[in-house]
């Protein structure tokens, strides 16, 4: 790994895959988790609005794949299979990401930053000139303003398919296969993990008779954000832009592909 | 107060002003994993007020984030049986059927158990620096998802899996094997519903190294990749790809007592276990020219692969060498690789945090050092809950004759085998008697026997065998089971046998497989070695194939994915440094250059030529 890049991205989402695409040798994106697309994938959040036509060239590629894998049709997705296509995404694309690094530190130097990472190796010092920060709760300078609202998901499997059933606490979500839902409970932005998951098993085992076939496959370790949509200024050359403020997989992807082409102005954040 | 941190895998500590915290705990868990999950709730359960810090986001680690959510061996006893059991309440009728437990039924009850003993938890969090007065920690620094937080604590549980925390606070510590430093192969585990439940797919995805940040994210990549299908379908859909990178093994930090795996099957152990493990030598490793002589005697002559054996662990292995205030849990306790192999299953990790948090209270509560508890007391507290309850399982070796000889001559000798071994010198005359058997097992397996007795009447049959080329493999254990002719070409190579150095290089010269082939390039060095006369022969055999550009030996890393690892740099190497030490003239360091060398070969040459940095 170099010491200096143009561009740090903070999180490996769609939103940060796509921004490091559009210049790969001189950005460099660090996750904190081992995952990419954890605001999608490890969320549990299938996303809407699939069969909207991707602007971009790479979009295009992307949702052709899904396609062709089995991992998307008609609008409907098997999220979890999207962890593999975007690790060898990266890998063919030659993007450099960190995964597993913590930001611990940024200071601004001369009129660059220096950034403190952790890792494995321990702490290290980067410098970079420009960051953009993707996480919905903005990791490199810790605010929430952007978080319109959260959920946390659980992925089903369901033996038995059961017309369409509105709930009273949470919703419902289709996925690729008969047998695959979501189901999507919204909570307190300032909820806790624990807080959130014992909503989500209440509200689970109290769900209607009709659903008892219907189990939890699996919760998600992610919550589900709708973030407004940036860029946000945090400093100079130091910007938010939300991968979790975009419908699907694909536009908040584009939405990283196309951000240097738009020259977009910034709305203040603090 | 000492700063202590981790800066580029050094450990670097700093004078700092700071004489006390805002905030402060009793304990406070870093790690929030197998071990961590237990050791938090039980030091909560104690009345203690306790910190758990945890990179991911949820508790249990390998077990639930990881996809690993299913036993292996351990013992029973502990506090971990009453949450498995409300794991498994949670899960009835709400979650899906899992081979094993089910990941978010446990996740979801040690949370809740913790949060009812009063555990403070920091998720998304991660440790980065350990404060301290000379040895003795005092709190420690770490990164939350609201920016640097700090803390003083009275004692500090290391659980983070990799000895993370005590590499920060610069305990010292060792990792993989002695012949090359690294360990055994990572995976990345992913969750499927396959046949009505939730099912762990484990496999090898190569090696890694743990302590290097760079290597660690180029391996999460290798790994993800290998989940990729042509066409996912619903009979097997992803459940989850694990949120955690699967290292089986990594720091093992110096403790005051290093459980080592020679002592154990010497009969020197603990007199003061505080837990069992109870394994077998459980290595994915497949390159067994690198283990040891101890494993090789095991596993390639024995095939003792899945012998399973109960550990005692003292609570010494628990507590790094010259720091106060600090015990480790989970896979990082003070062992040796070997060991390590054996002593990581999640019933033994989760004891092992059950006695940090024990051991926690009885120093907090009567205001001593963990190393002034009583053993007597620790045991009484561990009895309490059942954590220690005396349970093992014994290896029964053989001592009856007939059945010894029975079993010899059968397809799974190697108990028999190490048996005989055990037995000595009392048993080599009938060995000897059996060699001439007409019975092709008996005979062999007896020289097996006999070779790991040092004996060398066992020479003409092994030499016999590997004329005859025999690859027979014996069905002793399911996993790692050797071909005839491989146990015989260590043996042979272990008895530095010159009458074998000519149809050994004959063997090596051939086209043949990848475990056969190295097997014998390692014999015919260690024949060297103890011949002189036979040096610049081997050499000049070795190096006309290893010597050139194109060869490769390629090691099968996994059964069913294509993993694979190129070990010719790696034999180049070996050849170089025994070589150079014969004083035979080669080039093979040209052939090196050329080639790209593994992360593995890198490794192994540092381990071998290593560049002294300057003072
Ligand atoms: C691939 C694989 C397969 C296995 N199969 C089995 C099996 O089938 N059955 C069995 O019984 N055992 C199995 N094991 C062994 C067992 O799961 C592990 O040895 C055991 O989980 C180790 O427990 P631990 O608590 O030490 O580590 P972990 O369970 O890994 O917990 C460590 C925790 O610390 C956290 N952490 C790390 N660094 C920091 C930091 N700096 N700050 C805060 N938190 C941190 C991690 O996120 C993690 O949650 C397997 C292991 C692996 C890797």
């Amino acid at each position: 790994m170099n010491q200096n890049y143009e561009t740090l991205i903070i999180g490996a989402g769609l939103t940060g895959i796509g921004l490091a695409c559009a210049d790969k040798e001189n950005s460099l994106i660090i996750e904190r988790t081992i995952s990419p697309g954890s605001e999608y994938i490890n969320a549990f959040n299938p996303g809407n609005d699939w069969q909207e036509e991707p602007l971009t060239s790479g979009g295009k590629n992307l949702k052709k794949e899904l396609e062709d894998r089995n991992i998307l049709c008609d609008g409907k997705v098997h999220i979890s299979a999207l962890s593999p296509v975007l690790y060898s995404f990266i890998k063919t694309e030659k993007l450099n990401v960190l995964f597993w690094t913590e930001i611990t530190g940024i200071e601004k130097v001369r009129g660059n930053f220096e950034v403190e990472i952790y890792n494995a190796s321990g702490l290290r010092k980067i410098k970079v000139k420009k960051i953009i920060d993707t996480s919905p709760e903005r990791r490199s300078a810790p605010d929430k303003s952007s978080i319109i609202s959260k959920s946390i998901n659980a992925l089903l499997h369901c033996e038995k398919e059961i017309s369409s059933f509105e709930l009273k606490n949470g919703k419902l979500l289709n996925g690729r296969f008969p047998s695959e839902k979501y189901f999507s409970l919204p909570v307190e932005v300032n909820d806790s993990w624990p807080d959130a998951r014992k909503k989500l098993f209440a509200a689970w085992e109290k769900r209607p008779g009709k659903l008892s076939g219907w189990l939890i496959a699996a919760t998600a370790s992610e919550f589900a954000y709708s973030s407004a949509k940036g860029p946000f200024e945090i400093k100079n050359n130091w910007l938010h832009l939300p991968s979790a403020a975009y419908s699907n997989p694909i536009q908040s992807f584009e939405a990283g592909v196309n951000f240097f082409k738009g020259e977009q102005q910034c709305s203040c954040q603090n | 107060m000492l700063l202590s941190e981790l800066k580029d895998r050094k450990a670097v500590s700093t004078n700092i002003k700071k004489k006390n915290f805002e905030n402060n705990y009793d304990v406070v868990v870093a790690g929030l994993g197998v071990a961590g999950s237990i050791a938090a709730i039980s030091a909560g359960r104690h009345g203690l007020k306790v910190l758990g810090i945890e990179k991911l986001s949820c508790m249990g680690g390998a077990a639930t984030a990881g996809g690993i959510s299913i036993y292996y061996y351990g013992l029973p006893g502990g506090i971990f049986e009453e949450i498995d059991e409300k794991a498994e309440k949670i899960k009835t009728g709400n979650l899906t059927a899992a081979r094993g437990f089910h990941p978010d039924a446990k996740k979801f009850a040690l949370e809740r158990e913790a949060v009812k003993a009063g555990v403070e938890i920091a998720y998304n969090s991660a440790v980065t620096a350990v404060f301290r007065e000379g040895g003795t920690v005092k709190g420690i620094r770490w990164i939350s998802p609201e920016g640097v937080r700090e803390a003083g604590c009275r004692i500090l549980i290391d659980a983070s899996g990799d000895g993370e925390v005590c590499a920060v606070a610069g305990c010292d510590f060792k990792y993989g094997r002695e012949f090359d430093g690294t360990t055994q192969p990572y995976s990345h585990a992913r969750v499927t519903f396959r046949d009505g439940r939730n099912i762990v797919n484990n496999f090898d995805a190569g090696h890694i190294d743990p302590a290097d940040g760079d290597d660690f994210s180029a391996k999460v990549i290798n790994a993800g990749i290998l989940h990729l299908k042509d066409k996912f379908q619903e009979d097997d859909k992803i459940i989850f790809t694990a949120l955690q990178l699967g290292q089986r093994e990594g720091r093992l930090i110096t403790g005051d007592e290093t459980l080592s795996l020679k002592d154990f099957f010497s009969g020197k152990v603990t007199k003061e276990p505080v837990f069992y493990e109870y394994s077998n030598y459980d290595t994915h490793a497949k390159d067994w020219f690198c283990e040891s002589e101890l494993i090789q005697d095991w596993v390639v002559v024995a095939g003792l692969w899945g012998t399973k054996f109960s550990i005692p662990v003292p609570f010494k292995s628990m507590l790094p060498k010259g720091f106060n205030g600090l015990i480790t849990a989970g896979r990082c306790i003070s062992m040796e690789h070997e060991m390590a192999q054996c002593l990581r299953m999640q019933r033994a990790m989760q004891k092992s945090g059950e006695v940090a948090a024990w051991a926690a209270a009885i120093a907090i509560k009567n205001n001593i050092t963990l190393r002034e508890i009583p053993y007597a007391e620790l045991l009484k507290g561990l009895k309490a809950t059942n954590c220690f309850n005396g349970e093992i399982i014994e290896t029964h070796w053989l001592s009856d004759r007939s059945e010894l000889k029975a079993q010899l001559s059968s397809e799974k000798p190697g108990y028999a085998v190490w048996s005989a071994k055990l037995m000595g010198e009392d048993i080599k005359g009938e060995l000897r008697q059996w060699l001439s058997s007409e019975d092709k097992h008996l005979s062999r397996h007896s020289a097996f026997a006999l070779g790991l007795l040092n004996d060398k009447t066992a020479l003409p049959v092994l030499r016999e065998i590997v004329l005859e080329r025999d690859k027979f493999i014996p069905s002793t254990s399911r996993i790692g089971s050797q071909k005839r002719l491989c146990s015989a070409i260590y043996l042979l190579g272990k008895f530095g046998d010159g009458e074998s150095a000519e149809e050994l290089l004959t063997v090596f010269r051939e086209d043949t497989e990848t475990d056969i082939l190295t097997h014998t390039f390692m014999a015919l060095l260690k024949i060297g070695s103890a011949i002189p006369e036979f040096r610049e022969k081997i050499a000049n055999g070795i190096i006309e194939k290893i010597g050139s550009n194109k060869f490769s030996a390629m090691y099968k890393v996994d059964r069913t994915y294509d993993v694979r690892e190129d070990m010719a740099g790696y034999m180049r190497i070996i050849a170089i440094k025994k070589f150079d030490e014969w004083k035979i003239p080669h080039k093979l360091r040209e052939t090196l250059e050329k080639s790209e060398l593994t992360m593995r070969g890198k490794a192994l040459m540092n381990q071998m030529f290593p560049i002294r940095e300057k003072e």
